[in-house]
This record gives C-alpha cells, sequence and structure tokens, in this order.
C-alpha cells in the first residue's frame, strides 16, 4: 500500500536503544526471530482497502468529560519519596547527569 | 461449601446466617491456594453496613489498593506499594465487601495464560496441568475453584473472558469507559478495562451499580446505565447475530458443538438467527497486536529505575534505564515493548499503526452495521479449552491465537462476556461469548441472563 516494501525490517539493537532495555546475544537472536514472525502474522493489515477511512476518535461516543483545571487531591511527597529506590534531600537520587 | 458456589445473593444470606463459616471455607481456600492464584493474602474491609458487608472478593494484581503491593506479576514493581486505589476498587469496599487476596496474572496483563507472572504460573483449577486462561488467571482460578464468589481482574483483549472460559466462570468486560481506568495500572489505555469474574450473570447488577458510573479523574470515563435493573427477555423478539461460517475453522469439535446447540436453542424459541456482514473479523487480532503494542511501549516507559521499583544502578543514567529494565522485565514484555517500539518508530508509523488505526475503525463500523441488524452476536469464546501448561509458551503466535473471538470487543469498545456452556469429553470447561451494543449492558446482560436461566452451568472441578 503506502508503505516501502521493506516494512518488516528492523535493528533490534536498534529498537532495544530506543526502548532503553539492554539485550543479551542470546535475546537479540531468539527475540529477532519472534518478532519477524508476529510481523508476518499483522502484516494482514496491509492488505485492507482503507479508501475514505480516517483512524478512530474515541473509544465510547457517549459523553467524554473534562474537569477544571483546578488543584485537587494529589499523591503525598512523603510516600512517593519512600517508594523511590533511592531518595535524599526531598529528591529522587539519580546518577549524575552533567559532567 | 455450597453457599460459595451461589450467586452474590445467595453468598450475602449465607453470611447473614453464618457468615464465619463461609469466611472460614473462603479463608482455607486461600491458604491451601491449590491453583497459586493468590499472590499476597489480604483482609481488609473498610464498611461494615454496606449491602455488601462481608462478601469476600479477590482483585488482580494491577487494581490498586492503596498501602497494598501492586506488582503486576513483574519484577520491575515487586514489593512497590499502591499510592492510592483505583476508582472502581474504592467504589466497592464502600458496598462492604472484603478484599481477601490479590491474584496473580501476566506480566502487565501480556499473555494468555498466567504463565508469563515473574511469580511462577497458576493453575486451572479443573485440572492442575492446564493453564487457568490470562491474563487474569489468578481471578479466574479462584472463582472457578470456589474460593470467593467475586473476583475483579481487566481485560484488554480478552484477559477477563477467555479466562473466564478456562475456569468455567462468568467473565464480564463492560463497554469502554463504563469503569473508570484510574489506578488500574496502565497496559493499553484506549483498549483496557476492569471486567469482573462471577459465578452467574445475575450476579453482575449489584457490583457495577457499585462500581460505574464517570470519574473525573479519568476523562474517558462515561456516565454508563442508571438502572442496571435486568429485565426479562423474550428471546422469541431476538435477533442474533453470528459469524460467517469460515471464521470459525479450527475450532475444537466439542465447543463447535455446544455453539450450535445454543443457537439452536434460541431458534427453537422463536429468536432469528442471521449472518452478520463482519468480513474482517478475523484481522482484528492483527489491528490489535500493532496498536496494543504500540501504546504499551508508551504506558511502559515510565518503569525506568527512577522514582519506583526495581533499579539497577551500574552508573551513568542511560545504563540505568537499560539495567533496570533489562532485569525487571520478562521476555513477553521485552516482546512487545519491542515491536511497539517498531511499529511507531519512524519510517515505520505509517505502514503499522496508521494502517491498523484505520482497519480498527473499519472493524468498529462492521460490528455498528452489524448491531443495527441484530440484537446480540455470539460465538465461541475460546477456539480450544484450557491448554497444557507449556505448549504455548515457545509460540507466541499461537498464543496470541487464543484471543481470536475477544480482540474485538475491545477494538470496538463493547460490552462482551463469556458464560460457561458446558465441559468437553476431557471433563473442561467451554465459554460462550455474548457482545452487545455499545453502552447498552443491560441488555446484554439481560439477553445473556435468559440464555443462562435454561442452561444453568453446575459442574464444579474435582477436589481429589
Amino acid at each position: 500500500m503506502n508503505s516501502p516494501p521493506h516494512v518488516s525490517h528492523f535493528s533490534l539493537p536498534d529498537l532495544a536503544r530506543l526502548a532503553r532495555i539492554r539485550l543479551t546475544e542470546a535475546e537479540v537472536a531468539s527475540l529477532s526471530q519472534e518478532l519477524a514472525k508476529i510481523l508476518a502474522m499483522v502484516e494482514v493489515v496491509r492488505q485492507v482497502p482503507l479508501t475514505g477511512v480516517a483512524e478512530p476518535m474515541a473509544m465510547n461516543e457517549a459523553l467524554t468529560i473534562s474537569r477544571k483545571d483546578e488543584p485537587g487531591e494529589c499523591l503525598h511527597r512523603a510516600k512517593v519519596l519512600e517508594a523511590s529506590p533511592q531518595a535524599n534531600a526531598g529528591y529522587v537520587k539519580v546518577p549524575k547527569v552533567f559532567e | 461449601m455450597t453457599a460459595l458456589f451461589s450467586d452474590v445473593v445467595g453468598v450475602l444470606s449465607a453470611l447473614g446466617q453464618g457468615s464465619s463459616a463461609v469466611m472460614s471455607d473462603t479463608m482455607a481456600g486461600i491458604v491451601k491456594d491449590r491453583c497459586r492464584a493468590v499472590r499476597q493474602r489480604l483482609d481488609i474491609q473498610t464498611s461494615s453496613t454496606g449491602p455488601l458487608a462481608g462478601l469476600p472478593i479477590a482483585v488482580k494484581d494491577n487494581i490498586c489498593l492503596e498501602g497494598v503491593p501492586a506488582e503486576c506479576g513483574s519484577r520491575i514493581l515487586e514489593g512497590h506499594k499502591a499510592q492510592y486505589t483505583s476508582t472502581a476498587l474504592a467504589r466497592l469496599m464502600r458496598t462492604g465487601v472484603r478484599v481477601v487476596a490479590r491474584t496473580n496474572m501476566d506480566e502487565f496483563a501480556m499473555g494468555s495464560s498466567t504463565e508469563n507472572s515473574a511469580f511462577g504460573p497458576t493453575l486451572n483449577p479443573w485440572d492442575l496441568s492446564r493453564v487457568p486462561g490470562g491474563s487474569s488467571g489468578g481471578s479466574a482460578a479462584l472463582v472457578g475453584d470456589g474460593v470467593v464468589a467475586v473476583a475483579l481482574g481487566s481485560d484488554t483483549g480478552g484477559s477477563v473472558r477467555q479466562p473466564a472460559a478456562f475456569c468455567g466462570v462468568v467473565g464480564y468486560k463492560p463497554s469502554y469507559g463504563i469503569l473508570s481506568r484510574r489506578g488500574l495500572v496502565a497496559f493499553a489505555s484506549s483498549l483496557d478495562q476492569i471486567g469482573l469474574f462471577t459465578r452467574t450473570v445475575s450476579c453482575i447488577p449489584p457490583l457495577m451499580k457499585a462500581m460505574g458510573g464517570i470519574d473525573p479523574l479519568d476523562s474517558t470515563s462515561v456516565p454508563g446505565p442508571k438502572d442496571w435493573s435486568l429485565k426479562d427477555i423474550s428471546a422469541s423478539t431476538l435477533k442474533v447475530g453470528v459469524l460467517p461460517r469460515k471464521f470459525l475453522e479450527g475450532v475444537q469439535t466439542e465447543i463447535l458443538a455446544a455453539y450450535q446447540e445454543a443457537l439452536d436453542w434460541f431458534t427453537s424459541k422463536g429468536a432469528k438467527v442471521m449472518e452478520v456482514p463482519m468480513a474482517d473479523f478475523d484481522k482484528g487480532l492483527s489491528v490489535y497486536y500493532i496498536v496494543a503494542v504500540a501504546e504499551a511501549s508508551s504506558n511502559l516507559s515510565r518503569f525506568d529505575g527512577v522514582r519506583y521499583g526495581l533499579r539497577k544502578s551500574p552508573g551513568a543514567l542511560d545504563a540505568l534505564y537499560e539495567e533496570s529494565r533489562a532485569a525487571g522485565f520478562g521476555p513477553e514484555v521485552k516482546r512487545r515493548i519491542l515491536l511497539g517500539t517498531h511499529v511507531l518508530s519512524a519510517g515505520f508509523h505509517d505502514a503499522y499503526y496508521t494502517t491498523a488505526r484505520r482497519v480498527q475503525k473499519i472493524i468498529q463500523n462492521q460490528h455498528e452495521t452489524s448491531f443495527g441488524l441484530c440484537d446480540v452476536l455470539i460465538t465461541p469464546t475460546t477456539a480450544s479449552t484450557a491448554f497444557k501448561l507449556g505448549a504455548k509458551t515457545l509460540d507466541p503466535v499461537a498464543m496470541y491465537l487464543s484471543d481470536q473471538f475477544t480482540v474485538n470487543a475491545n477494538l470496538a469498545g463493547l460490552p462482551a462476556l463469556s458464560v460457561p456452556c458446558g465441559l468437553d469429553k476431557a471433563g473442561l470447561p467451554m465459554g460462550l461469548h455474548f457482545v452487545g451494543r455499545q453502552n447498552d449492558d443491560v441488555r446484554l446482560l439481560s439477553i445473556t441472563r435468559a440464555w443462562e436461566a435454561a442452561h444453568p452451568f453446575t459442574a464444579r472441578p474435582c477436589h481429589g
């Protein structure tokens, strides 16, 4: 249809980098095969004629609500920090970002 | 044990006559946990005066309950305690229900067998060598085994209805938006819905009455029915939609026979059984495995080892993300995140994601057209009864096919439920799948109850 012919081509190391997941060599080998098989399965969607069809807008056409933009109940700072892997002086601690 | 197998109303009357006996049976079943369905035993009841006071319920481990671990079957959330209670669960708890267990699940609700839990698989109460279905397998197994009468699950592509069919219970997914998703850990937000496991269809209305209604904290929530009372339905007035026959190829013989018997029953009562124009029904699974993984790759980016959950900290921030996610996620979650990353990436987005969304619209349109012609769509819930543990773990595509009859209700936001319709030759439960018009859940439940009333499912798993 409106897509490149090599559409099922993918680079697993590139995807892993984008997804921020480190993969072992064994995972790269098995996932490459599995993803190729799944992509072959989903390929069928590209055979459906789509002229004049737009993407769906909402999953339920009934009233979609919006609320006033005003402060309400929110998470408790101490509890949030308690759940963090490492906290220090009221903040979540992460490795140095700037050298 | 009899009271435990009765409906909500029955359990309540039993509670009135001797709640301690019911509770001790329930607690004994949870302690024994022969199906390995329980992640955590609890005993939390916040109201003693509500209409469902004392009713024991189990809750899937991705529905938040403040102060209680919400691990979602994942190492990355092991020990993580929820900071607030989900709206639907909080509303249910106001009725006095007693939360007695958090239940095992496929990691982040990704799976059809509950074998993807980082904490080990759950077993099917009808045959402990088989899967209970998934991803809400723990909740289904506990209700199927008669330990609790009610359990909450979540359903993104069939994760309540498929395990309900495998475990011989009723599994209901409401219309999209009728139950708030606030506090349900997100997998694919446009498809996720909290759902219910019960013994009978009649149990559902009092629970939905308590849980439903608009939630200002979920902008996709809708008001839902004002009156959940089920109506008496005369089958003679019904038009029952069925799929073109080709979509039933490969379905287990006994399930096909049970399905045909159900259609024959409707015909014998004067209903008109008609094939509906659903030419692209079989594309649903492929649409689902593009749209759902795309949303998952985005939703699960929050699990990065920074603010909560598992942290592996080898040095630089990028390495922290990559190592935490590598150690915290299991194989199926990694597979879906990577697939979702691919279908959303530059150069592929239009070919996969946009295309799938447009096919989703076609599927929605075909359902809308079909429900202009019929009142209810009936299919088998699954193509087979519960399979053996390990039978599909090495073949993701075979596992994904478990949801072939259920995903379209999610893609179209429709209400749907699975109801037990007998046992196969191996003594395993089979499920019949009823789908209705959007936001007309009460009519769908009423139609299903009419069928169920004439076909009560009384078989129980053997505790030998």
